[in-house]
Order: structure tokens, then C-alpha cells, then sequence
């Protein structure tokens, strides 16, 4: 067992002994209202996000600060301020602003079976569990003053933790000037004419977007968990996510890279380039990737032969 | 007894007078015990006799071709290949010139005798095939040609489609993760970090 597993493992003990100390509240669906509270959120603080994917761990470190819709993350390669559909990054190009959107899909697959009144970081909070039928996906700490996401454990389809968040310090009050303006912006464009099933493993798709003309990005959300699949024509060099770890679904290969906080994967189908990133589980990839299209393995005349008359 | 020596180079000589005395004396002596060399000298004998009924015509000395000349015509005389004019003039060389008529002789035999040589069977596998196992071979050469030129351009065509696509443009991640957290910004699910590139941009 790695580090980074053994402190995933560490962190979840923890907090699930803070909530066994801090009794049991009545449950109560209150998930969309805490979510809507933690995306209005104002506080700082230093995070640590941790991942283990099948074993392929990953472990960051972040400045956040939240006020408002507006949020600033900052690491060691750079900074991003994501704000009501916009990304101005410190990077030399990739602003982006989605000027669209339609509205989400309910959490309707999921339920909170227990929520509890705990204390984190030395502040009153309120945790609660999210079961997908009776399967636990997910434990969520939001803090009770401010409404933060102060911590999350996510789990997939074996029980088993593969992606923990928490903040180590917190701040109220946020001092950071954080600015959305950008000289350079990309817009996404909202398009109809999508070769991208409607909805992938349990997730709607909610919008489409085109890019530079021969770019598709669908956005997938079940109301908890969300992915984008970007469609991209012909051949890419995908860099070193074209040698990430290989694995199969279906009989069908794909390439995976596992950050802290998401998950991207990388395959081709019918002369088309596909990279898939979100947060989704790793039990729900495998049931998303299988509706989304895919090539299965060929022997080599088979490959000849569609290759030539497609 | 003397040896049963076959003396053919010395016969032409003893007809002609040109042998010495003790070469005559040998021949004689030899030509006394050996049938075949007797046949050998009678059939000499008749051929000299032969030449000699030749006609003989006086032409005048200017026109008469010189030795070393017509012993040049002498095998297309043989052959058959002079024109009428030359054949003229061998004809009337001859029937001056007995050392043409002798080497007009000898050359004869040896023709004859390359004639009567027996005729080379060469081995089987070394005679070339009938005609019609030749059209077949050929046959068989063409069809194998057409195949292995459409494999070559087949295999050239597949190795081109698979090469010569436009270069691969580098995915951008920072692009990518970008545009995914923009839109995931204004989603209602969790909330956690935003996407983030796991390297650095292209540009």
C-alpha cells in the first residue's frame, strides 16, 4: 500500500469517527440546498485533495478562495479564477467563458440517508451521506456559518474511498482580490448537432458546445457527479495521456490519467479523438464509456478493410 | 610382317608420284595386306579419275583466276553458293590445277564425313519444353505477375492512407480543463476543485 493511499485511508478513519462522536442528526434531503449554499460560499483556506484510482494515486495541494460565484485556485504551477461559467487561468492562453447553459438535472438517483451535526476544524458543520440506492458515493462536511464544502469522500461502486478533500485551515473572510477580466477569451458556442448519445451511464447530457469548428465538448451531469466529452476530429498528438495507463471496457482500450481532482480519459472511435475529464466514480466511467462511442479490438484485415471503406 | 598401319595421307601421294622410293616400297607392301586401306586407295583412284573428265578449257592467262584465289571459292563451290560467272571460273581452274583439284577432293570428304557424324541426343530434362507447356508456363507467369502487382498496390495504397494523413495536432490541456470547469462552474453538483490541466498548456 502506497503513501498517498495510506493517508486517504487515515483521512477517511477520521473523519467518520468525528461523525460517530457527534451523534446522529435526523436525515433530510437536503442536498440541493446545501449545494446551492456551498456554491455561494465566502471563505479561504489551504486544501489537500487526494486520489486512488485502481491503485494510480495523485495528492495536491491548493489555495482556495471563495466569495460569491467567483472561487480562486492556486497551486504551484499556477492559478485559475472560475466564475459563473468563466476560467481565466494564469496560463498563457485558455480563457474560457460559456455564455449558455441550461439548467441541471436533479439528483434523483441519489438519496442523503444521514445527515449529522459535527464539528471540523473547530467549527460547527454539518456532514451528511449520499447513497445511490444502497450503495454510500459519497460523505460531505459543509461548514454551518458560511455553507462551505469544508470536506468530501467520495467512494465507488466497492465502498472503497478513490477521491478525499479537505480543507486544512479555513478563513472567513476573504482578503483576495480576484478579477474575471480577460483581454483574450474563448466563447463556447452552444451547438445542436451532437453525435453524443443524450445520456452516458445514468448522465444526461445537459449541453453542447463547439470549438475552433472541429471541436465538440458535451457536458454530462447527473446532478452530483459531472464529466465533459470533448470530440475532436481527426488525429491528435494526446501527449502523455496517449501513454497513460491502458485499461479496457468492453473489449474497447482506453488511456487513463488520474489528477487529484478528476479523472481524464483518452480514446479514439471512427477517426475521431475523444479526452473525457470530470469527477465521476470509477464504477460510473466504466457504464459511461460503454454507452459513449467506442472502437472495439479488430483483427488486422478488419482494420485493413475499415480502414479503407470505413 | 610388317604392322597393319593405315596409311590414307600417304595414298594421295603414292597416286601422284610424289612419294620416294623406299616411302612407294612401304605402301605397296602395306597396301598387299590391308583390305580396308585397298578399298580406301581404289575409291581414290576413282575420283582422281573423276576430276580428270573434267572439261578442260584453254583460257588465256590474264583471265585465269590465281591459285590461292580459287582455293578460297572452293567450299562455296562445293556448296552450291557461287553465281554463274564464278562458278565458270573455279571450273576452269580446276581443270588446269591438279592441287586444287586434290584439296577440292579432300575438302569434299571432310564435308562427308561431318555429314555422316551421328546426330547428339541430348538428356531429357534438357530438351525445351513443348510449346504447349510453354504457353502454360507463361500462362501461369502472367497470373502471378497481375497478383503480385495488385498486393504491391494495395499494400502501397493501405501504407499511404495510413501515412499520409495530416500531422496530429497536440491536445491542450489547459484548454480542455478550462472549458470543462467553465461549464461544470454553473452545474448544481458538487462542489470540489476545478478541473485542472495535469500539464501544462501547448501554447
Amino acid at each position: 500500500m502506497n503513501g498517498v493511499r495510506r493517508i486517504l485511508l487515515i483521512a477517511v478513519g477520521a473523519v467518520a469517527l468525528v461523525l460517530v462522536q457527534a451523534g446522529v442528526a435526523a436525515a433530510d434531503d437536503q442536498l440541493d440546498e446545501l449545494l446551492d449554499r456551498a456554491g455561494q460560499a465566502e471563505y479561504a483556506g489551504n486544501q489537500v485533495v487526494l486520489a486512488d484510482w485502481d491503485g494510480e494515486t495523485a495528492i495536491e495541494f491548493f489555495e482556495v478562495s471563495s466569495r460569491g460565484s467567483v472561487m480562486l485556485v492556486r497551486q504551484q504551477s499556477g492559478q485559475a479564477v472560475v466564475a459563473n461559467g468563466k476560467v481565466i487561468s494564469s496560463a498563457a492562453s485558455g480563457d474560457v467563458v460559456v455564455p449558455e447553459w441550461s439548467t441541471s438535472v436533479s439528483q434523483d438517483r441519489y438519496t442523503v440517508v444521514d445527515t449529522r451535526s459535527i464539528e471540523f476544524l473547530g467549527r460547527a458543520a454539518t456532514a451528511v451521506e449520499v447513497f445511490e440506492g444502497g450503495q454510500r458515493r459519497a460523505r460531505l462536511v459543509f461548514d454551518a456559518a458560511s455553507g462551505a464544502a469544508v470536506a468530501s469522500e467520495l467512494f465507488d461502486g466497492d465502498g472503497e474511498p478513490y477521491r478525499v478533500s479537505y480543507l486544512l485551515s479555513f478563513e472567513a473572510i476573504v482578503d483576495e482580490p480576484m478579477t474575471t477580466n480577460s483581454a483574450d477569451v474563448d466563447v463556447l458556442l452552444p451547438v445542436d448537432d451532437v453525435d453524443l448519445p443524450v445520456t452516458a451511464g445514468g448522465y444526461a447530457r445537459v449541453d453542447a458546445y463547439g470549438f475552433e469548428g472541429e471541436q465538440i465538448q458535451a457536458f454530462y451531469s447527473d446532478g452530483l457527479f459531472s464529466f465533459s466529452v470533448f470530440a475532436i476530429a481527426g488525429r491528435i498528438d494526446a501527449g502523455p495521456l496517449g501513454e497513460a495507463t491502458e485499461f479496457e471496457v468492453d473489449r474497447s482500450v482506453y488511456r487513463r490519467m488520474v489528477t487529484a481532482g478528476d479523472v481524464w480519459v483518452y480514446w479514439t472511435a471512427a477517426g475521431t479523438s475523444y479526452v473525457l475529464v470530470g469527477d465521476l466514480p470509477p464504477d460510473h466511467l466504466q457504464d459511461v464509456l460503454s454507452d459513449l462511442p467506442h472502437r472495439q479490438r479488430r483483427g488486422l484485415l478488419s482494420r485493413i478493410w475499415h480502414g479503407l471503406f470505413g | 610382317m610388317a604392322p597393319m598401319i593405315h596409311l590414307e595421307e600417304l595414298l594421295s601421294a603414292y597416286l601422284d608420284g610424289e612419294l620416294s622410293r623406299e616411302e612407294v616400297g612401304y605402301v605397296a607392301r602395306h597396301l598387299d595386306g590391308c583390305e580396308e586401306c585397298i578399298a580406301e586407295f581404289r575409291a581414290l583412284q576413282e575420283a582422281r579419275a573423276a576430276v580428270r573428265t573434267l572439261p578442260r578449257l584453254e583460257l588465256p592467262v590474264a583471265l585465269l583466276p590465281d591459285h590461292e584465289t580459287t582455293g578460297e571459292l572452293l567450299s562455296a563451290y562445293l556448296d552450291g553458293e557461287l553465281s554463274a560467272a564464278a562458278t565458270k571460273t573455279v571450273v576452269e581452274h580446276l581443270g588446269g590445277c591438279p592441287a586444287c583439284r586434290d584439296d577440292l577432293h579432300d575438302l569434299d570428304a571432310a564435308r562427308a564425313a561431318i555429314r555422316s557424324m551421328p546426330t547428339l541426343e541430348l538428356p531429357a530434362e534438357l530438351v525445351p519444353a513443348r510449346e504447349h507447356d510453354l504457353d502454360e508456363v507463361r500462362h501461369v507467369r502472367r497470373r502471378a505477375a497481375v497478383w503480385a502487382t495488385s498486393i504491391a498496390a494495395m499494400v502501397a495504397l493501405v501504407v499511404g492512407i495510413s501515412t499520409a494523413q495530416p500531422p496530429a495536432q497536440p491536445i491542450d490541456f489547459t484548454s480542455i480543463a478550462n472549458r470543462h470547469a467553465a461549464r461544470d462552474s454553473v452545474d448544481t453538483g458538487f462542489i470540489g476543485i476545478p478541473a485542472l490541466a495535469p500539464v501544462e498548456g501547448t501554447e
